[in-house]
């Protein structure tokens, strides 16, 4: 069962560089072949990312792999540094050099006194594991790297540990944190790991009062800030009205503060139309519903207990990326590692609510209600950056989904 | 960056003597070449019935599908291509396991009447014999599977990923009866029937076999070898036309894009001598508008000053037609020095000796451009970001479906309509308030 028809879940390295290049004040060299760099600049376009100056090649000749020659990456480290004088030059090898067992480390190591850019290498080259592993480790490298003691915290400021471009809606997710914890504490943003930040951002990681740690994958860094900074965190993303208004109060726990009463007000009411739906439910026996969910681990889990809330049993949660990296895995999640399992689960489905990706959906048949939740993203660019599947705003969306697909089933 | 000293690291192309010597303007690269994983994407794109199985990692199965996506030739989601994604456990023991699997399923599910096995460098890297696990599963499953080896860290782009897979398709041909058709090779964009070639072949009563790998199907491969000849329209596919001639004995004639009317004429005149026809009438009017055309621009292009990057017309062909419109070559960007060009590389060298540099690293052309100032860009770039720096773009993509003389009508109207842009930035420049 090893054939992949349409796309493999992406590797450890390509988690690693889409997250990377959205670190202002720091350019990757890829050390390896020039078509893997050339090929992935759509790819991570489509994500939003910025790619001028931000990501280069050193390509990589017969005679480099045969002779471990790393002449041309000491040349291209240098040449970077004194060109485009970025505070971050990020190292990351290609399969290739991962293979040949080329020592970039090393060779940060000894170069590092030669140019005024910190070198980082990042080895793993995309044979380990899947992007979320790929995600753990540049979060801990990153935190090892970035991360010092500050003297003082700010009040009142908090971290996203998390956040990544390949995630649906990552952008508009933000914007709905942000606008959350703005309006229900006052709360302002102090990093966003790893998603349109800088180097300057990492930096001050420290000074937040509390991390928000929205993905399994970020779970070892805000562990490790905890013990070592003492930084708390709250994991998992707010999804629903009660998911939403249940991660605030573990929140307002930590910062000390009640929700705002406006926004505690909106909550309560938005909660009481699911709660009618729930009540109703024995009403509409004859199109009670079912979901299946198809994506990141937060997301079906999340969606899924928003989903049953309003009375949609949700029949199937199936993960798309490894659990490899994923501790508290709950039983309800499972994990199909052939793409042709996955398949025939979407293709058995009918009259179902679908939340999945655009090679998922499309093989869903057309009497399931699609909604693209997840990656990748084939047929669209993701433009807009306020239209959250997350918080109050995200599940009014998926409310709306809800009663579209609820009223024409018999 | 330093123009300055970017230049200053140029070498010209009489200090250069073999391709080894010509090195990217920096050493790390934006965007990078394309690998040859996507040339032979590219070439399968055109075999209608043919199944392509990407086997390497993650990303290039990834990228791969994604390309294949554009357009409607592989078939959109559920098309032809499909991947083996390999991970360490295969790199230390091997993927035969996994590629027999996988190609059982494929077998199973698309019916496939060819299959193209595209290795990908960590193929080539672990040394996996691909050769012969392509045998095995041809005589296994009783369809033609072939190997087509693309790893990038042995070549500067992807074109021999086009070259391989139209060489491979030879492996399907079997000896056929001779017939009195022409087969077309290398056609890669764009229609051959849209061609001023097509019509001048149909119009003396030659038919048209095989077109590979722009429209064709398994069928027409296998059945190619019979034909009176081959007329090889791009250099990607010499190789095939070559081992044709080899295995069944077809003769080939080369008829690329060329640009300058007398070798248009030329290569007119070879095809119709080897296919035993009187050459068409018309053709003689054909080639005095060419030459008159190419005369009269010459007097607006002259002393115009430009930089090569990449177009579909043989590189030192067509610039040896640049310089013989008084044109002044300032940089040529190429990954390859070929033997059969060195009368015209020694043509340019004669009058200009031009910076060689290899190409797809466009990032610190822009420095370069404030240093040596030129009218022109000829290939892929920003447009906007060139007109910033009173440089038009000449674009060539539409050539891509022409052959014969319509190629120099086509590209002295686009280097007019370049220098009519020059001179309406000038004109704006002095308009504009100080």
């Amino acid at each position: 069962m090893s054939l992949v028809r349409y796309f493999p879940t992406p590797s450890d390295r390509m988690g690693i560089i889409w997250s990377l290049m959205t670190v202002e004040q720091s350019v990757i060299i890829e050390y390896g072949p020039a078509g893997t760099t050339h090929y992935g600049i759509g790819f991570y376009g489509a994500l939003g990312v910025d790619r001028e100056n931000r990501i280069f090649t050193t390509h990589m000749s017969e005679d480099d792999v045969v002779m471990g020659d790393v002449s041309r990456l000491e040349k291209a480290i240098l040449e970077v540094d004194s060109n485009l004088h970025p505070k971050v030059i990020f190292i990351v090898a290609s399969p290739i050099s991962a293979v040949i067992g080329a020592d970039i480390a090393g060779v940060c190591a000894y170069m590092q006194e030669k140019t005024s850019a910190r070198l980082i290498a990042l080895e793993q080259g995309g044979l380990r594991g899947d992007y979320g592993l790929g995600l753990t480790q540049v979060y801990q490298q990153l935190a090892e790297a970035f991360v010092k003691k500050e003297a003082r915290q700010v009040p009142n400021t908090y971290n996203i540990i998390g956040a990544s471009a390949y995630s649906r809606r990552a952008r508009s997710d933000i914007n709905e944190i942000k606008r959350l914890m703005a309006e229900a504490f006052g709360s302002t943003l102090n990093a966003c790991w790893l998603l349109d930040t800088s180097i300057d951002e990492l930096q001050k990681t420290a000074k937040a009062q509390l991390n928000l740690c929205l993905r399994p994958e970020a779970l070892p860094v805000c562990r490790r800030m905890q013990e070592h900074l003492g930084i708390p965190f709250v994991k998992g993303m707010p999804y629903g009205y009660t998911g939403t208004r249940n991660w605030l109060s573990l929140v307002g726990e930590i910062l000390d503060l009640p929700i705002a009463p406006n926004l505690a007000k909106e909550l309560a009411e938005k909660q009481r139309y699911v709660n009618s739906m729930k009540a109703m439910s024995f009403m509409r026996k004859d199109r009670q519903g079912k979901a299946a969910l198809f994506g990141e681990y937060a997301l079906v889990q999340g969606l899924g207990d928003f989903l049953e809330e309003c009375a949609i049993p949700v029949t199937h949660r199936v993960l798309t990326q490894s659990p490899k990296v994923i501790t508290e895995l709950l039983e309800n999640i499972v994990y199909l590692e052939s793409e042709r399992e996955r398949l025939n689960v979407v293709e058995a489905l009918q009259d179902t609510l679908v939340l999945a990706d655009d090679a998922l959906l499309h093989h869903c048949s057309a009497d399931n209600h699609k909604i693209r939740a997840s990656a990748p993203v084939l047929y669209a660019a993701e433009r807009a950056h306020h239209l959250p599947l997350c918080g109050i705003h995200g599940a009014d969306f998926l409310l709306e989904e809800v009663d579209a697909y609820l009223y024409p089933l018999k | 960056m330093d123009g300055h000293k970017l230049v200053a690291s140029l070498k010209r192309m009489s200090e250069i003597e073999e391709v080894k010597q010509i090195t990217h303007l920096t050493h790390v690269l934006f965007p990078g070449t394309h690998c040859p994983l996507m040339g032979a994407a590219l070439a399968v794109r055109g075999i209608q019935d043919a199944m392509m199985m990407v086997i390497g990692t993650d990303e290039c199965a990834y990228y791969t599908k994604s390309l294949t996506l554009n357009g409607d030739s592989f078939g959109g989601l559920d098309g032809r291509c499909v991947s083996v994604v390999l991970d360490s456990g295969d790199v230390t023991f091997g993927s035969r396991k996994r590629v027999v699997a996988a190609f059982k399923e494929m077998v199973e599910e698309y019916q496939p009447k060819v299959v193209f096995l595209v290795t990908t460098c960590l193929v080539e890297i672990i040394g996996d014999d691909m050769d012969a696990i392509a045998d095995e599963l041809s005589e296994q499953y009783d369809i033609a599977v072939m190997a087509v080896h693309t790893e990038h860290f042995k070549c500067e782009n992807h074109l021999p990923g086009i070259t391989r897979t139209l060489e491979a398709c030879v492996d399907m041909m079997k000896p056929q009866p001779a017939n009195d058709k022409v087969n077309v090779l290398g056609q890669r964009m764009g229609s051959f029937e849209g061609t001023e070639l097509y019509q001048v072949l149909t119009q003396s009563g030659v038919k048209i076999g095989l077109q590979i790998p722009s429209n064709c199907s398994v069928e027409e491969i296998k059945g190619a070898s019979g034909a009176k000849a081959n007329i090889v329209v791009n250099d990607t596919a010499l190789p095939m036309a070559k081992k044709m001639k080899r295995k069944f004995g077809t003769p080939y004639v080369v008829f690329e894009k060329f640009v300058a009317p007398q070798r248009i004429y030329q290569a007119y005149t070879q095809l119709f001598e080897a296919l035993d026809y009187p050459p068409p009438k018309m053709l003689e009017e054909k080639y005095r508008q060419a030459m008159e055309q190419t005369e009269q621009a010459k007097q607006r292009l002259q002393g115009l000053r430009y930089i090569y990057g990449n177009t579909p017309y043989p590189l030192f062909e067509y610039n040896r037609f640049l310089v013989d419109l008084e044109m002044i070559p300032l940089v040529i960007q190429t990954a390859d020095l070929p033997e059969e060009d060195l009368e015209d590389r020694l043509y340019i060298q004669s009058k200009h000796d031009p910076y060689l540099v290899l190409p797809a690293n466009i990032a610190p052309l822009q420095f370069v451009y404030d240093v040596l100032k030129p009218n022109f860009y000829l290939g892929h770039e920003y447009a906007h970001r060139l007109r910033k720096k009173k440089i038009a773009l000449v674009r060539s993509d539409q050539a891509a479906s022409m052959l014969g003389f319509e190629i120099t009508h086509y590209a002295l109207d686009s280097l007019q309509k370049a220098q009519e842009e020059l001179m309406q930035m000038h004109r704006m420049l002095e308009r504009s308030p100080a």
